[in-house]
């Protein structure tokens, strides 16, 4: 925007400049709106398209504050945390530069997302020093999903050693682990197990 | 949103008595045009309180291949930039470049989400694990704010270690090493779960 004063009209002005400074003050409006909205004229946009955003206009905020400052809906780039965080209540990242990125194409771009599913359970409530488990994903996999992994804690004071176990099948929907204690039968160990796969949205 | 936009009338040949039809065209023109994307009072329909505040939605990234995203400069601090042949999402600042955003990111369902909170996987090796049995207390660098899942894995097929407990800024480990075990072993280990964002 090359000029914008905002006495450029004085209550000593004369009438007949009234027109050189109203088309000035629209030649002006439209130059300083157009590096971030369309707008006709000087503007160089459409009459159509006035007042729409130009693509890159978007810009958050940039602080180091977790909280405050926006209403909801606002955007904060925090440089100290290399996060992109919604502003409001409550405050949530939405974007991390230390985020985990599966740069894997076994999905499908728009429609589904890869989903880590974790979770713990009571390995036996019997007697039995081996036995079978089986566990539901909580959320239900478009197919088998491509990473499981199990153990055990010890399951109790005293205890140095948990059972040992194994994947003995896996499914979109769940898996199933055997396991069976080295030495005797002691404690109330829990299995803790953790899948990855995508899901569709 | 179409307006009426004539930067040429007034003319210098136009009556001084069309002066207040003309003026009120070119505020009828901005109310409408800004209405767009703005909260703007007047043929805007918006609250004089609220006048240039951005609509929801009203700001747009830019977008482009990855090669498109320029070098960032003081101009470009807190733009954002959609890779959109890669779903990649990244904030610029004057001295950097951010990724916050991937269609490849990971989700986690498990455990709920709450608020104030994100997931955090931390990780480590404890060095030099003894012979015999006994247990080993290992804190978090960053305090998990629910107790976290945590994965044990020996260096040596001579060791077997088992989560014992775990707590929001610890976890103790057992260790029995099987007869024949020499020296001394690397234990790695792995959590996953919540922190909060102030623990930052």
């Amino acid at each position: 925007m090359p000029n914008w004063t905002d006495d450029l009209v004085q209550g000593t002005s004369a009438a007949s400049a009234g027109d050189d400074e109203l088309r000035s003050f629209m030649t002006q409006l439209a130059s300083g709106l157009s590096p971030s909205f369309d707008w006709p004229g000087s503007g160089g946009g459409a009459t159509a398209d006035a007042g729409k955003s130009k693509l890159g206009n978007a810009r958050c905020a940039h602080s180091n504050a977790v909280t405050g400052g926006y209403p909801d809906g606002y955007l904060r780039l925090n440089p100290t945390r290399a996060a992109l965080m919604h502003i409001g209540t409550p405050p949530t990242v939405v974007g991390h530069s230390s985020m985990v990125d599966y740069n894997l194409g076994a999905i499908v771009p728009g429609f589904q997302r890869w989903v880590r599913q974790s979770g713990n359970s009571q390995l036996y409530s019997s007697g039995s020093s081996f036995g079978t488990i089986n566990i539901s994903f909580t959320s239900t996999y478009d197919a088998t999903p491509v990473f499981l992994q199990v153990v055990t804690d010890t399951g109790g004071s005293g205890v140095s050693v948990g059972p040992l176990m194994n994947v003995s099948s896996v499914s979109a929907g769940g898996f199933s682990s055997s396991w069976s204690f080295l030495g005797p039968l002691e404690g109330s160990p829990r299995i803790h197990w953790e899948s990855f796969g995508s899901i569709t949205v | 949103m179409t307006i009426k936009w004539e930067e040429s009338v007034p003319s210098n040949a136009s009556l001084v008595g069309f002066a207040p039809t003309d003026f009120r065209s070119v505020w009828t023109s901005v109310a409408e045009g800004m209405a767009v994307e703005h909260f703007w009072p007047g043929s805007g329909g918006a609250s004089f309180a609220s006048a240039g505040d951005l609509l929801p939605g009203a700001s747009r990234m830019f977008t482009g291949s990855r090669s498109a995203s320029s070098a960032p400069n003081s101009q470009m601090t807190g733009r954002l930039f959609l890779d959109n042949t890669n779903g990649r999402v990244y904030a610029y600042e004057s001295a950097g470049t951010y990724l916050v955003g991937s269609m490849w990111n990971e989700e986690s369902r498990n455990p709920t989400l709450g608020s104030n909170v994100f997931f955090m996987r931390q990780s480590g090796a404890l060095t030099g694990v003894p012979t015999g049995s006994g247990a080993t207390i290992v804190a978090f660098p960053v305090p998990f704010a629910n107790v976290p899942t945590v994965w044990l894995t020996s260096s040596s097929n001579s060791w077997f270690f088992t989560l014992f407990s775990s707590t929001i800024t610890d976890f103790t480990s057992m260790r029995s090493s099987f007869a024949g075990a020499a020296s001394t072993a690397t234990m790695y280990w792995e959590a996953f779960g919540t922190v909060s964002l102030s623990s930052l």
